[in-house]
């Protein structure tokens, strides 16, 4: 739920990166704070096991400044793709503003993009989020896996599987490479800002 | 690091917390690993809540909670405890890789269950580095 | 709602995302600032109350030591008041009693400490309470430490137990006089038992950690 100070006229939005284990979630913010950690002030904070997988989530706030008289700040947020974190997963969801969900092109995690996508819609059901409702922008990530023989999901497959009903924007990316890493979050945070402004107004 | 318990030290473990911490009359200790696995689940057979969702959050909160201390220029808090109306948690992290959570009423004194904690864990410590020689 | 004020702001958005995004100029860093000083407060048993939340919290030997040291300042202060003296006294005895059993102190002690406690600062800062009033008050926890005292003499083994349970004063206490008496009695054994633990723990073989 996006923070209105209506005074200072300050905008904070929530957005989380959602997607099944080992997608690239974290690579996608590790990725965007390489870009942009100059002209940041705060690091980014990762609470994850020692074997690097995201325990509790990843963090990475930024201020894009004044746009027509609002402050917009940002905070962007992973949550663990592993199954047995789903506690932890609806917790990091809490006050979500918008959704990016990294989905894995490897053909052997189709079944998993899947009931990722599913248990996100769980997971925002119980805050009484429609799906549907929410800003969310799909990155279909790893599509270099391709030059290295590896097999994976073409992109109409994976539109059909995940984005049919919803129509969301999509993107193929490597968030390893950088690949439309950045495309994807300018998106994801345009259409969240737009959507919060329409509400506001 | 990854480790092996065989069945004979689960059962000291199990041995040890019960002797320990649950003859206390607390409601639960909970061993868990710091990916949130659960290792050792005792309680007082009155518990009903989902241990394995608390295991997972507490890794998650206690890795929330080391962050936090590094972000201050702590190495870490040596208390992580939670003061409920009726139960309060408690969490001590042994060696790296555990944490050993603790559910208890206002009739047990925190820093008497601390101290008995730190008795058990030099047990729990004994029992788990056992593997580690083999 | 008007749409094309949306629409100005979404193309201005868009301008400071491409600008965000490429490379720019580095932020400035900004100076530390200090903590503000607390001011001090003035009441008898503030060191005190201190250090009884520290033990609530946490049981040191260093806490333990502050505790006992605090409490025979306090005993010398309140040498003429024979309730807060009393009192000051039983926390004394359960103190070096947790200090030397530390995890195998019986569990009710630190209950028992809280109690005690609190029935002193009750005695200290409450100008409404009556001569009797307090008297009562302290009857009661006396009463209570030799529960405990006898609890742990049960969960002793027999041979250590120069326990005589205390000569009939538990039942009557006709008055302060008696039951200071009784406490110093109570002290006496206490540490005779102490020391017998001591020698049995001496002769214990030693184990390696």
């Amino acid at each position: 739920m996006a923070f209105i100070n209506t005074k200072t006229k300050e905008v904070q939005v929530k957005l989380v990166f959602v997607g099944p284990g080992r997608g690239g979630k974290t690579t996608n913010l590790e990725y965007i704070f390489s870009r942009i950690r100059h002209r940041i002030e705060s690091d980014m904070v990762s609470i994850k096991t020692q074997g690097d997988r995201t325990l509790f989530f990843d963090f990475l706030p930024f201020e894009l400044g004044a746009i027509k008289g609002y402050n917009v700040k940002t905070q962007l947020y992973t949550v663990p793709g592993q199954v047995k974190y789903n506690a932890t997963r609806k917790l990091v969801l809490k006050g979500v503003d918008g959704i990016v969900f990294v989905a894995d092109s490897m053909v052997d995690r189709r079944e998993n993009n899947i009931s990722a996508l599913n248990n996100l819609a769980e997971n925002l059901n119980f805050y009484d989020i429609d799906i549907t409702d929410l800003p969310l922008v799909f990155q279909y990530n790893k599509r270099d896996l391709a030059t290295e023989g590896i097999p994976i999901l073409d992109v109409e497959t994976m539109e059909k599987d995940l984005n049919a009903q919803l129509k969301a924007p999509s993107f193929t990316a490597s968030a390893l490479k950088g690949d439309n890493v950045i495309p994807t979050v300018k998106k994801a945070i345009s259409t969240t800002m737009v959507a919060i402004r329409e509400k506001l107004l | 690091m990854s480790y092996i318990l065989d069945q004979e030290q689960l059962d000291g473990l199990e041995e040890a917390l019960t002797t320990d911490l649950m003859t206390l009359g607390i409601q639960s200790v909970i061993l868990i690993d710091m990916a949130g696995n659960v290792i050792v689940n005792l309680d007082d057979g009155k518990v009903r809540h989902d241990v394995y969702s608390l295991a997972a959050l507490a890794a998650g909160n206690f890795g929330a909670v080391s962050a936090m201390a590094s972000i201050i220029g702590e190495e870490e808090f040596s208390l992580l405890f939670h003061k409920g109306k009726s139960e309060n948690i408690n969490f001590t992290k042994i060696m790296d890789d555990f944490l050993l959570v603790s559910i208890f009423g206002n009739d047990v004194s925190l820093g008497y269950l601390r101290l008995k904690i730190d008795e058990v864990i030099k047990k729990v410590k004994a029992l788990i580095e056992k593997t580690r020689s083999t | 709602m008007d749409k094309k004020a949306n629409d100005t702001f979404a193309f201005d958005l868009e301008n400071r995302l491409d600008d965000f995004f490429s490379d720019a100029l580095p932020p400035q860093e900004e100076p530390p600032t200090d903590a503000p000083e607390e001011p001090k407060t003035d009441l008898p048993l503030k060191d005190l109350k201190s250090t009884i939340l520290a033990i609530d919290w946490e049981i040191t030997d260093d806490v333990l030591e502050t505790f006992i040291d605090q409490l025979d300042g306090l005993l010398a202060q309140f040498e003429d008041d024979k309730v807060n003296h009393t009192l000051l006294k039983l926390l004394k005895s359960l103190g070096k009693y947790v200090r030397a059993h530390k995890s195998n102190a019986h569990p009710d002690t630190i209950k028992r400490i809280m109690a005690v406690y609190a029935a002193l600062e009750e005695s200290v800062s409450n100008d409404g309470m009556s001569r009797s009033e307090k008297e009562n008050m302290l009857l009661e926890e006396v009463r209570q430490f030799q529960r405990l005292k006898a609890l742990i003499i049960a969960s002793k083994t027999p041979h250590v137990a120069s326990s005589s349970q205390k000569p009939g004063s538990s039942e009557e206490i006709p008055g302060i006089d008696a039951v200071i008496k009784a406490i110093d009695e109570l002290k006496s054994v206490m540490a005779k038992e102490l020391g017998a633990i001591r020698e049995e723990l001496g002769q214990l073989p030693k184990k390696s950690s």
